[in-house]
């Protein structure tokens, strides 16, 4: 149990008063039974007497009342005060007794005291000092009860001074000092009665602990520390010191001059020790305290920096809503000093909307007893601005608010962008919207577009079909023209042979007919007629087999063009003994085509390359496959290739066509359809047909057959 | 009496004919060659109609048939001939210009008994009716005439 508590729950005068009522009810005890270890408690020592006993019995039970009574109930208080009363009484009867010398029979009443011992001037009557002694607990007691300042001071001092009294009883035992003068004839102070006494002394004087004298003991401050710590010496060394001064004096040790000269110097070294040593820890609480201080008031400034350097406005308010501290920040936003916003309210310096409106959250918030964000306005050179006020209740060391603390920060930016920000995506949304609406019409347009297309499509469908229909009935067209031109060269091959058959015929039989009668000239004449018409029949036939060419089907199958190539140049060698012919044939593929007809192809090639080297001491024929060609993986190109007299590049464009010669027939004899014939033919396997030359430098005929044996009719 | 049967010439131009009989002349054949100059011709000369009612009634021993010829067409002419009972035995040549593939299919799947194109040449003219003379009236056989 600490200090502070042992004194406020006032343990010494419970103790006291119980240890009163105790002591008092033995000493009545041993008075009724007679004991005498009870009333006088070492044998021979003077007893207790019986309205000793009675009086602690009233002050006990008043003590008792007294700190009971700060429970404020009057009946305690009353019966309190009649007990004090009752020892003033017994007290006073007991000291006019001793000084008028009558006897009112107060002291014999209860218990007769039958003998009369040394130290008992008159029988069962206490003790004069017992009695001026329990007057004063009677007026401390009686002083206690106010709640005056003085007059708590007076009921300690009272306490004090019976104090003071038992005190001296008290050493006076201990040093076995005889009191034989004044008032030490009379009867003498019991032991017990002088240690209650002491008892009581602490009881009253520590009934009102925080009050007056006792408060030097009681508090936490320096001068109690002090007091604490020199008391006990200051009681105890003197004491002790004066204890063992009179036991040297009476061993014969020394004299009463030099006892009081030890007493005297070693008491002075004790407690100037004892103050000198309770001073360094004085001393050194006091630099802790300013040390402490001086961390306070650092904190304290640091605090202020804080406070003074935050952008946010800080204050703090009492309870009435006064300010009790402003930061800079406050000072530079509203303009206000601090020494004239300290104890003003918000209502002095805002319009009161707005004022209520602060006070509103200041209330809420001390109400919710925690920390609130509000949103506030404010007026701030005439602009309005938005704070976020987070406004928290302050609480004492007690637990109890006593003020309130706001932090506000400026938000007008903040809101202004989240403004804008809010202002920007509404935008954007109507942006978006429109951009959606603007697809939605695309997308509609293009529906239509599509709709429109899908229209036309099947127009061009329907053209198509139309295109087709047109195309299959000009085939049929074609195709009866064909027949037509069929019938046409059908009749051709018959009656344009009748008549040169006819001519021939006649001519052979005007000859047989004349027997050679005929003069030169006319023989000459029969001569040129019958070659006439046999040129002319050569002319019908190879007319009719160019149109057969053109209307026969294909018949496709492989053929291999080198066997193919080989056996002709084979029929030719024969009939060309006399000519000296270098061949060059190279390897030929295998294609698919109509066998007959490349074979015509290839004769006709290979006869014009025959008949235009004819001239030549030496002739070359090269027949195989160009490589050079631009797409051989889509067809294959074949040349065949004489050193022959060549023909003018000018003319190539006339050289397949029917009836084109590009020599005279005295050069070189030919009607000019084999090249007619063979691009004919190529054609119709869906192959290109061209040709090189330089005059007299022979020339080079090419023709491609695709590989795919795609035709092309 | 076994009678010379004669030879039937269909003919329609007449130097054709002039230069056929020159020909066969050629050969110097006993038989007579009877011309005729049209298809319809032909068919009444073969079935005893119009000028030819009252003509002998000796089957000829060969028929030289034109194809092109006004009226009705050699090849006309031909399937009566062959799918006649009476007449089909009687050996027909198409003796003729045309050397259309068709004509000599359609010819031969009627039954014609040789196609011969005339030559333009007079020389192989001549030796190729020489050579039809000699073939079907001396080194072949013919058969029976029906109406003796």
């Amino acid at each position: 149990m600490d200090k502070e508590n042992f004194f406020q729950k006032r343990l010494f005068t419970k103790i006291a008063a119980v240890l009163a009522i105790l002591v008092s009810s033995f000493v009545m005890a041993g008075w009724i039974f007679d004991i005498d270890i009870l009333k006088s408690v070492v044998p021979g020592l003077v007893s207790m007497k019986v309205n000793t006993a009675i009086c602690f019995s009233l002050v006990g039970t008043s003590l008792y009342l007294e700190q009971e009574r700060f429970r404020n109930n009057k009946y305690i208080s009353h019966i309190s005060l009649l007990l004090i009363i009752a020892t003033v009484f017994i007290t006073i009867a007991t000291l006019f007794q001793y000084l008028s010398g009558y006897d009112l029979g107060i002291d014999q009443l209860i218990v007769k005291e039958t003998s009369l011992d040394a130290r008992t001037s008159h029988l069962g009557r206490m003790s004069p000092i017992t009695a001026i002694s329990f007057l004063f607990v009677a007026g401390s007691l009686y002083f206690s009860r106010s709640k005056n300042k003085y007059s708590i001071y007076l009921s300690q001092v009272f306490a004090l001074i019976f104090g003071q009294i038992a005190l001296i009883c008290l050493i006076s035992y201990v040093y076995g000092a005889e009191l034989s003068y004044g008032i030490s004839r009379f009867t003498q102070i019991a032991i017990h009665t002088v240690i209650t006494f002491i008892f009581i002394f602490f009881g009253v004087f520590f009934l009102h602990p925080n009050q007056a004298i006792a408060s030097i003991i009681t508090s936490n401050h320096y001068g109690t520390f002090l007091a604490c710590r020199l008391l006990p010496f200051a009681i105890l060394i003197p004491f002790v010191f004066g204890f063992l001064r009179l036991v040297g004096e009476r061993m014969g040790f020394y004299g009463t001059t030099f006892g009081i000269t030890l007493y005297c110097s070693s008491t002075i070294a004790i407690l100037v020790l004892a103050i000198l040593w309770q001073s360094s820890i004085l001393n050194k609480l006091d630099i802790d305290r300013k040390n402490k201080e001086i961390a306070l008031r650092e904190s304290e400034q640091r605090l202020q920096a804080i406070l003074d350097n935050s952008t946010a406005i800080i204050f703090l308010k009492d309870l009435e809503g006064r300010f009790l501290l402003i930061n800079k920040q406050f000072e530079k936003m509203f303009l206000i000093a601090r020494q004239e916003l300290i104890g003003k309210t918000v209502y002095d310096f805002f319009p009161k909307k707005l004022a209520d409106c602060y006070t509103d959250n200041d209330l809420q918030a001390i109400k919710e007893g925690k920390a609130i964000e509000y949103e506030e306005d404010a007026l701030q050179n005439g602009e309005e601005h938005t704070y976020l006020a987070i406004k928290f209740p302050l609480y004492n060391p007690q637990g109890d608010v006593y003020g309130l603390a706001g932090i506000s920060t400026d938000i007008t930016q903040r809101k202004q962008i989240e403004k804008e920000l809010k202002n920007t995506k509404e935008k954007l949304e109507e942006i978006v919207k429109e951009r959606t609406r603007e697809l939605a019409e695309t997308n509609k347009k293009l529906r239509l577009e599509a709709i429109e297309n899908k229209k036309s499509q099947e127009e061009i469908k329907k053209l198509n079909e139309n295109l087709e229909k047109r195309v299959i009935e000009r085939t049929k067209q074609l195709e009866t023209i064909n027949k037509e031109l069929e019938a046409f060269s059908y009749s051709v091959s018959h009656d344009l042979r009748a008549p040169l058959r006819h001519i021939s015929g006649f001519i052979e039989l005007l000859k047989k007919n004349t027997n050679n009668n005929l003069s030169e000239k006319g023989q000459h004449y029969i001569k040129v007629i019958s070659e006439a018409s046999k040129k002319m029949g050569v002319l019908i036939d190879e007319l009719l087999s160019f149109s057969r060419m053109g209307r026969s089907e294909l018949r496709n199958a492989n053929v291999d063009l080198e066997k193919m190539v080989e056996k002709l140049v084979k029929s030719y060698q024969e009939s060309l003994k006399d000519r000296k012919i270098t061949w060059c044939i190279e390897k030929l593929p295998i294609v698919q085509a109509d066998s007959a007809m490349l074979e015509l192809v290839f004769n006709n090639l290979i006869s014009n390359a025959l008949k235009y080297s004819g001239k030549k001491s030496e002739t070359k024929i090269e027949i195989g496959i160009d490589l050079t060609s631009n797409n051989r993986t889509e067809e294959v190109i074949i040349f065949v290739r004489d050193n022959g007299v060549g023909f003018d590049m000018q003319y190539v464009d006339k050289l397949f066509g029917v009836f084109q010669r590009l020599h005279k027939t005295e050069e070189f004899e030919g009607i000019g359809i084999g090249l007619a014939n063979v691009r004919r033919i190529i054609n119709r396997h869906g192959g290109r047909t061209w040709a090189e030359s330089f005059l007299g430098q022979g020339a080079t005929f090419y023709f491609s057959l695709p590989k795919n044996g795609e035709k092309n009719e | 009496m076994n009678k010379i049967r004669h030879i039937l010439l269909a003919e329609d131009n007449i130097n054709d004919a002039e230069l056929t009989l020159e020909a066969l002349s050629e050969n110097n054949l006993a038989n007579e060659v009877v011309v005729v100059s049209d298809g319809a011709e032909t068919l009444d000369y073969l079935y005893y109609q119009g000028n030819y009612r009252s003509r002998e009634p000796i089957d000829p021993i060969l028929i030289l048939l034109d194809i092109k010829m006004p009226k009705v067409n050699g090849i006309e002419v031909l399937r009566k001939i062959k799918s006649d009972e009476k007449l089909k035995t009687i050996p027909v040549i198409m003796l003729t210009s045309s050397r259309e593939e068709k004509d000599l299919v359609d010819s031969y799947k009627l039954g014609v008994n040789a196609y011969v194109v005339k030559p333009v040449d007079f020389e192989q003219f001549l030796y190729a009716v020489k050579q039809i003379g000699l073939f079907w009236l001396v080194i072949n056989q013919a058969p029976p005439n029906k109406n003796i």
